[in-house]
């Protein structure tokens, strides 16, 4: 059977009955259990819920229930999300074992409602934070492009699964690139959207304030259709705002005529970290769009490196609100790396957390102003692809600059996308940004650019050469 | 803003008050290292004048 790579073909496989959810499912759990020791994207399998939800999809098919494109479709959850068909470990030991016990979070409750099959829970960064710590027991992400190098963090697992191939698309979180970062490193498509469009409920929290639960997938479009059904307010969680859903997968016309684009080229495009390939490439994509029509200005905007210490000072002392009975108790219990990040957050002030939400409020301004004038903004994911891990520290994290963060610190939907491969065939990426609650028309570009190239499309060989 | 005089007593204050009484002498140097990265990180953000006068994005509502 060739295996679909994307969730829009498997929806028509399914509907013209090239395969069944039950066969397609099967044949994705059979290459994750063959993948998974070299790559450890995954910490449990949920296959008896999996092929229950499949032949519940095959079923619904045949009585002509449809609810829609993700119906029999595998999707695989970071393991920070509750389920209630399978424990939740925040990739550690010390979140309590009853925490998610039994229940859906709502994004998960969203997409069993859509038919989705849930066939596992992926491998993450402890807690959202840090790095992988071999003296755990758990997996070690390894990146399926070269397993030496980074998978980039926090949602790890879900980027290897997606770009693996293990499943069709999978749940990220983004405190301040966890879902891009891995993306970007994994050579896929994930989508931070706009903070409150998505319900974090049920999700264990890193920054109250920056949180987020995103669609990964091999495409922009793949993205729009989780989207979909993901985003709504939830009276569950207070954050949520009661913005209607636009219908995304509509909203992807190819056309990018007259769109505006900024791209800042201070501190994005700039500076002795920045590799060469990786600024070529994403120049070269803005080349793409602007070919197809869009207009593109270069712009210059202030303070992006104090937005990036906002939003860690932000991220870190929320977490350490949350994480300090167990600091205190437990400090050997976590992973040395994380517990070293997440005690970061008790060595600034509450003066200090303030003076980051003040000049949060500051910058939101600025970026309103730039939206203005313009529709999007382009810059790349991450300064470099992926590095050898053990060229990598929390010490060096401490100082890299951060191209993603900034865009939680301002709530606005960020979409992370292949523009191609290195030559040292490690994926590139560059992050189109929009106006808050206009994931439609960043989604768009992202398709457009997509329609355009077929970086989406590569493979790792690792994952390709195997038949299933 | 405050330059402190002795990294090491300021760290270890601030942990021992978080109840982080435990560690080792190998992990609190972890935090007495990065502590001048953190502290100037923050001490960037009282610099930029355009927020001396800003509200900040946590503001409560009693609705």
């Amino acid at each position: 059977m060739e295996l679909p790579v994307t969730i829009k073909d498997a929806a028509v496989g399914l509907r013209s009955h090239a395969f069944t959810s039950t066969e397609l499912t099967g044949a994705l759990l059979e290459k994750a259990h063959a993948l998974n020791p070299t790559l450890g994207a995954v910490i449990t399998f949920i296959e008896d819920g999996a092929l229950s939800a499949a032949a519940q999809a095959d079923a619904d098919f045949a009585s002509g229930t449809d609810h829609g494109p993700l119906q029999g479709i595998p999707l695989a959850v970071k393991d920070i999300i509750a389920t209630a068909d399978a424990p939740t470990t925040a990739n550690g030991l010390v979140l309590d074992p009853a925490w998610g016990a039994g229940y859906d979070a709502t994004v998960i409750e969203k997409l069993r409602a859509a038919g989705a099959v849930i066939a596992a829970k992926l491998v993450l960064n402890e807690f959202a934070i840090g790095q992988p710590d071999p003296d755990k027991p758990f997996p070690m992400p390894q990146n399926p492009w070269d397993l030496p190098r980074s998978a980039s963090g926090s949602s790890s697992g879900t980027g290897i699964a997606v770009s693996a191939g293990l499943v069709l698309g999978g749940l990220g979180t983004d405190t301040g690139g966890s879902t891009r970062g891995p993306s970007s490193f994994n050579g896929i498509t994930g989508l931070k959207q706009t903070f409150g469009r998505v319900s974090k409920w049920g999700c264990v929290p890193l920054g109250y304030s920056l949180d987020h639960i995103n669609p990964m997938a091999r495409t922009a479009y793949d993205c729009a259709l989780m989207l979909q059904v993901m985003a709504g307010y939830d009276p569950k969680d207070p954050t949520t705002v009661d913005v209607p859903v636009p219908d995304y997968a509509a909203a992807l016309t190819g056309d990018v005529k007259g769109l505006k684009i900024g791209v800042p080229t201070s501190y994005f495009l700039d500076g002795p970290d920045l590799d060469p390939e990786t600024k070529a490439s994403v120049l070269a994509a803005i080349d793409v769009l602007k070919g197809a029509g869009a207009q593109v200005t270069e712009i210059t905007i202030p303070h992006l490196a104090e937005a990036k210490d906002a939003n860690q000072i932000i991220m870190f002392s929320e977490a350490a609100a949350y994480h300090r009975p167990d600091l205190g108790s437990m400090f050997d219990t976590y992973g040395k790396f994380t517990s070293q990040s997440l005690a970061r957050g008790i060595l600034w002030s509450g003066a200090d957390y303030v003076q980051a939400q003040r000049f949060r409020s500051y910058f939101k301004k600025v970026i309103q102003g730039v939206f203005e004038q313009h529709d999007l903004l382009i810059t790349p994911t991450s300064p470099s692809p992926a590095p050898l891990r053990a060229d990598m520290s929390p010490e060096k994290n401490l100082t890299a600059r951060s191209f993603t963060g900034i865009w939680n610190l301002t709530g606005l939907p960020a979409l992370a996308l292949p523009t191609g491969l290195s030559s040292g065939s490690l994926p590139l990426s560059m992050q189109i940004v929009g106006k808050p609650f206009d994931e439609a028309t960043v989604l768009r570009a992202g398709d457009a650019y997509q329609r355009l190239t077929a970086h989406h499309m590569n493979i790792p060989p690792i994952a390709a050469s195997m038949a299933v | 803003m405050t330059e402190p005089t002795d990294t090491e007593t300021t760290v270890r204050a601030l942990l021992n008050a978080a109840g982080m009484t435990t560690l080792t002498d190998e992990q609190v140097q972890i935090f007495v290292r990065a502590y001048p990265t953190l502290r100037t990180a923050a001490d960037r953000l009282y610099a930029v004048p355009e927020v001396r006068y800003e509200q900040p994005a946590v503001i409560f509502s009693a609705r």
